[in-house]
This record gives C-alpha cells, structure tokens and sequence, in this order.
C-alpha cells in the first residue's frame, strides 16, 4: 500500500549510450573485457554462420534426411508415420486444450485474473523446437512435408482452441478423447488397427457417460431398484451415487470391449511395423519419452518404498536402487540384449528395442528414486503431523500432502535426469539399434559420403538433440513457476 | 534425564497431586489418562500421568520447556504412541487398531506451535481437505462452511490465498478453522502463540477465549498466564514428565503449594 503523499520510485529507463557506460564501460578494465569478450563473441559467430550457411557441404543431410528421421523405416508403409504426426498433433492439441481450460476455471473460482500464455511466450518456451522443425524442413526436398507439417500444427492448434472453449461438463471426456488419439497415433504405426478401435472404443464410451451426471444415473438405477426389491423402500442414498457412477463406468468398459471385438473382426487391419523396424531420429524420441513415462512412477513407487516402514519392501527397493545405480548403463543395455531372453522364457523373443526401453526404465528409475527421496526428506515431519491430525489416512497423506510438495521440490533434478537419459539413448548404438546417432554410420558407408561432410552431419544430429532438451529444460522451468504458487 | 526416570521421585511427586485436584466435578469425562508413561528411548518423557478433562472444559497446561507439556497433548490424538497406561477420548479407548486411531483423531483437532500449514494449497483448500476427503463432503457444502469458520476467525478475505501470502497470527487462525472444519469434540492446541510476533498474539488468543465460551472442550499448553487465568478451568502444572499441581488458576496463580511451582511462576511473571 503505497500513500499518495510518497513518492514514486524513479523512472527506470534509460538511454541506450548510459547503459553501455554503466554496464559495458564503467572502467577501464571493464572496457577492456567488454572490448576483448566482444571481438571474441564476433569471431565465434562470424564462423558459425560461415559454416551453417556459406562452407558447410550439407548434401549428405539433405540427402539422407529420410533415412536420418526414420532410419530403416520400410518406405512403403510412411503414412502411418504422416499419420500418426497428425493424430499426436491432434492429442496433444486437445491435450493443452483441457490443460488451458482447467487452468482458466481454477483461476475464475479463485478469483484471480486467469494469465493464458501470449503467443511471445510460447515463442520463448518453444523456440528451440519451432527451429528444429524449420531446419528439418529447410532440408527437405519436395514440398509435401512442408505441407503435413503446417496442416498437422494448424489442426493441433485448432483442437487446443476448440477444446479450451468447451464446456466445463466436457473437460473430463476431452482427457479421454486426448488419451485415445494418443493411443491411436501409436497403434498406427504397430499396425494392430483393431486393437486401436478396441481401445478408443473404450475411451469412448467412459468419456460418453461423462456426459450422464452422476446423479440422473443413479436416480435411475435406483428407481429400478426399489420397486421391485424392498416394497418401495428406498435402497439408494447419496452415498451409493458414488459407487453406482463407477460401476456405471465399469459397465461401459466391458460394453466397450465386446464392441471393440466385434469391430476388430469387422475393420481390423493386420497389416504392421513392429516396433523392431523403427529407428533414426523417431526412435530416439519413442524410446527416450517411453523410457521417461515408465521410470516416473516406478522411481516414484521406489523411492516411497525406501522409505516404507515395512522391512521387506525396503530391502527390495534399497537393493534395486542401489544396484542399478551401481551399474554402468552400456553393462544394462548389453545384459538386456543378451540375457532378458533367457529369463524370460516366451515364444517370441522381445524385440531389441523393447529390451533396450526396459534397460533405460530400469536405470532411470533408480536415479528417479533417489531424487523423488531427496524430495520427501525435504517435506517437514510437521505437515504429516498436521494430516494426521485432521483425519487422513497415510495413503491420502502422501498423495495429496507430502507428494505434491516433495515433487515440486525436485522438478529440477527430475528434468535433469530425462535430459541425460534422452541424450544417453544414444548408447543403444552398442547394442545394434539404428537410433538418431547411429544414422550417421549409415550416411558415412554410402559411396558418395564416405569421408565427406562428417562435421556437418555431426553438427545437425547435435542441434536434434539440443533442440529438444532446450525446450525439455524450458519446460521445467515453467513447471517450477508455475506450480511455485504461494510459495514466497 | 536421569532426575526423571528415578523413581523415587516419580512416587513423590505422585503423592503430591491431591485427588480432589483431578476431579472433574457432575462434568462428564471427554478424556481420560491413566497411568499414561512414554519413553523417548530411554528418556522418560511421561511419568504415570493421570488426568481426567471434563466434556467443555479448558484445561491450560503449563510449566517449564521440556516437561513434556507437547508430548502430553500429542499422545492424546495418537501424534505420539504411549508406552504405558491407558488413554480413552470420548468414551474410545486407544488401541493399535488403526481404525480405532483414526476414530480418535475425527474427535480431536489439534493447533500446532508452527501453524503446519499446507502450502501447496489456498487456504479455502487447507480448510476443506479434510471435511471432503475424510468426511466425504461435497465441495460446495465444504466451502460454505469453510467460509463460515474463516468468519469466525475474522479473516473471510483471505480465503482465496496461500499461507505463504499471510501473517503468522493469520495462518494460525487458518489452522485453527482448518481443525475447527472436522466438527472436533476436543481441540488441542500446542503452543499455539509461541512462534508469533508480539502484537499478532492477541488476535489468536482471543478466537480461542470465543471457542472457550462456546463449551467446546480445550486442552492448552500455552506460556501466556494471562490467557491461563482468564479461560483456564483448571490449570496443570508439568515438570519433568510429571503432574506437580492441579488447580483454579485463581488459587494456582495467587497460592501455588508445590515449590516447583512457586519456583516456575515467579521466574515468568
């Protein structure tokens, strides 16, 4: 509260020439760095720009461009991956939607002015992969990528503007349909169409009875329930209508699933490419983001584990967190190649890229582990003093007191981790997988570029992975602020 | 440490505690100690407490830091696990059952020295947590009431907040409502003033006089005298792990019998 009768605080602009002297220039040593830093920074980007744009032999890029997104990926079968760019555009657009829109009614209740991303702010947090995006297409060479790139953003954007202003009694179907089409972009490409029907139908149908409050649901089956049971006396009270809305929700997952049979009988395509066929950049991406969502909550689970009370589950989690955590990861990816086969004893032998998602989750989730504890140390014994005073159980405790909290407090840590499991998917070279790295080799074996433009292809496959733990690292900055709220 | 677990000591000072001191007159008993001793290692840090609070009683518990004031009000709601004796709240007598623990702790609400507040959520949530989680109160019905307590309190406006955003003497009248929202029989409130600035003592001690007046039973474990002659019931005195003296304040404050006592009371006023 500041009294009208006080003054102001000064203006704080100020000419361009009195910042460099206050900034730049405020002694002679200071000029003399500024001076020195300068010629440096100028000579650094003078030869960037020399090499990007003027000697940089790029051809073995341009060329292999395909072969570096996609690697061995059979040609014939690439509309799944056009068609499954569309469909996670799609999911992610809806995704963000209902994201946007939560956010915007959490703020109307609270009363406070709800702050939507501007289009400059999205441009700082997503820059690095607009860029990405760009340079990929800067090196194509027909124009049809182009084409499927700016259609997919602009349908993902449409979905996002479309879902934010649907009504609030859709918002939770709109997670379902996100969740389904993010299914559905992967059973694409495994080519088990039917079992994606089977799945979005059952998406489907429990989004559909979203629709359905709760209560008219219950009213309805109560009422078919007294008459005839109990001589008009009434067997449902509103503490049933709970449970009536989840075996309600129960019910159409079953529906779903015999008519996701029936429709797999009817349309199902069997036609596929299994997931041992992909490689090049698309891989990285699939293997490194399922190895982060799988080791997320298993890390989670562990490091809950390690601090559990009962003595079994504590040696179990303290004896994996410590092994793996022990292991060199290349030692992992090489025992997963060769010995998950004989363990697990089934017909067919998991794929090298299944095994090699296993060995990262298994890693990763050890360092989660420890990184989730860290978290849960930092949360005072007094906040579950004070839960267990109002009431709640220990289940409850953790998931709504001490787990929020805890991991807000490492979000840092945790994105770190995924940056340097993303960037360590390189290493599935070793055990013969064709990720975005070991594209290279192939590009390099070819008559025409062998020897030839070696740092070019080098300084390309860089900027992949940069782009993408740039915005990852941006992200958690965001999460961090984001979810900072009320903490000063 | 050692002057504690020495027993000779510990039956003294029992002797010393006049029976008519523990009765609780036609009130009916809400909770109930008996021969209660807990063990922090081999650190005794209850002796044989016996204590009997009536249904609408306050009770101020006093002494010196240490005595086992806090451990005395935390073993009620099961915050700590007594080694020996019995505890029974509200006619429920405490067993390892969890059930039967989280039975007790639906009857007690407790007010910490350090607010422990939850500062991910407003405070409108901190307040309706439990209401929606353990009482399974639909949230509209929850935050009416919450409201209503958060009048109570005096600090309506603030319910959009997070705790961070409050003064010390605010967030303490938060978790005072937040306790109050589980409809308790008994509030505890363990130094509830001690981690307040001067001036913002006041305004808590006064929301926990008006909840006094209203005939909820309150167990206070408090430094401020004033407050302890004005709400107190009856006023216990703890040193050491043990009840030295039990009385109205009126006859505790101006003639206090125990020497222990007379010793505390003229160091602090």
């Amino acid at each position: 509260m500041t009294s009208s009768t006080r003054a102001a605080p000064p203006p704080t602009t100020q000419t361009p020439v009195a910042w460099a002297r206050r900034r730049l220039f405020n002694s002679w040593y200071n000029s003399l760095l500024t001076l020195v830093l300068g010629v440096v920074a100028g000579y650094l980007a003078y030869r960037t720009i020399l090499f990007v744009a003027v000697n940089g032999r790029w051809s073995p890029v341009r060329v292999n461009l395909t072969l570096f997104m996609t690697g061995t990926f059979p040609r014939d079968e690439q509309w799944r991956l056009v068609a499954q760019i569309y469909l996670m555009a799609a999911a992610i657009g809806v995704a963000w939607g209902a994201i946007t829109a939560s956010a915007a009614d959490r703020a109307a209740d609270s009363g406070i002015a709800a702050n939507r991303a501007s289009a400059p702010d999205l441009l700082r947090r997503y820059w690095s992969l607009l860029l990405l995006i760009a340079v990929i297409l800067g090196f194509t060479r027909t124009v049809w990528p182009i084409v499927f790139a700016l259609t997919a953003l602009a349908g993902g954007l449409g979905l996002r503007s479309a879902t934010h202003r649907l009504p609030r009694a859709l918002r939770q179907a709109s997670w379902y349909f996100a969740a389904a089409l993010g299914i559905a972009s992967f059973q694409v490409l495994t080519g088990t169409g039917g079992i994606s029907w089977w799945w979005a139908s059952a998406l489907f149908s429990l989004a559909a009875f979203q629709f359905a409050s709760a209560k008219d649901y219950a009213r309805f089956l109560g009422s078919v329930m007294v008459w005839p049971v109990s001589g008009g006396k009434r067997l449902v009270t509103t503490k049933h209508l709970a449970r009536f809305k989840m075996a309600s929700q129960i019910l159409a997952v079953v529906a779903a699933v015999v008519v996701g049979r029936v429709l797999y009988w009817l349309i199902g395509d069997t036609t596929s490419v299994g997931w041992d066929k992909w490689s090049g950049f698309h891989l990285t991406l699939v293997a490194s983001f399922a190895a982060i969502i799988l080791a997320f909550p298993i890390g989670m689970l562990l490091a809950m584990g390690r601090r559990s009370s009962l003595p079994a589950v504590r040696l179990i989690s303290v004896s994996y967190i410590e092994f793996f955590r022990g292991v060199p990861l290349i030692t992992l990816l090489f025992t997963g190649d060769l010995f998950i086969g004989f363990f697990l004893d089934t017909d067919t032998p998991l794929s090298a890229i299944t095994r090699a998602i296993i060995m990262l989750t298994i890693f990763t989730s050890a360092y989660v582990a420890e990184i989730v504890r860290g978290g849960l140390q930092a949360v005072p014994k007094g906040q579950i003093e004070a839960g267990q005073a109002v009431g709640l159980a220990t289940p409850s405790i953790m998931r709504l007191i001490v787990l929020p909290q805890a991991l807000r407090a490492v979000i840092p840590a945790m994105v770190g981790q995924f940056i340097s499991l993303f960037k360590d998917s390189s290493l599935l070279s070793i055990i013969s997988i064709v990720e975005f790295l070991e594209v290279r080799s192939l590009v390099h074996n070819q008559e025409a570029f062998r020897g030839f433009g070696i740092a070019e292809t080098l300084a390309f496959v860089a900027f992949g992975y940069w782009a993408i733990t740039y915005a990852m690292s941006k992200e958690s900055e965001r999460l961090e602020r984001q979810l900072g709220v009320g903490e000063r | 440490m050692t002057e504690a677990t020495n027993p000779s000591n510990q039956n003294a000072a029992n002797a010393q505690v006049d029976s008519d001191a523990t009765q609780i007159g036609s009130r009916d008993v809400m909770v109930e100690l008996e021969g209660v001793d807990k063990f922090f290692g081999t650190f005794c840090a209850l002796s044989d407490i016996n204590l009997r609070v009536g249904t609408g009683e306050v009770v101020v518990v006093i002494g010196p830091s240490g005595s086992g004031k806090s451990t005395l009000i935390r073993c009620v709601n099961r915050l700590e696990h007594h080694n020996r004796g019995r505890i029974v709240v509200d006619g429920i007598e405490m067993t390892e059952d969890l059930r039967n623990i989280a039975q007790i702790r639906r009857e007690t609400g407790m007010v910490f020295q350090q607010f422990n507040l939850f500062p991910h959520l407003s405070v409108i949530d901190n307040i309706t947590l439990g209401p929606r989680q353990v009482l399974k109160m639909p949230k509209k019905q929850a935050e009416d009431r919450a409201m209503e307590l958060l009048e109570r309190v005096k600090i309506p406006e603030q319910a959009r907040k997070f705790p961070g955003q409050l003064s010390g003497g605010q967030q303490q009248r938060v978790a005072i409502a937040r306790s109050l929202a589980m409809q308790p029989k008994i509030m505890l409130f363990d130094e509830p003033t001690s981690a307040l600035d001067p001036e913002m003592i006041s305004e808590v001690l006064d929301v926990i006089l008006e909840l006094a007046k209203t005939g909820m039973t309150l167990i206070v474990v408090t430094h401020e005298m004033g407050f302890a002659r004005e709400a107190a019931d009856r006023v216990i005195f703890m040193a050491d792990g043990e009840i030295v003296e039990v009385g109205e304040p009126e006859h505790f404050f101006t003639n206090p019998r125990e020497e222990r006592t007379q010793l505390f009371l003229s160091q602090i006023l």
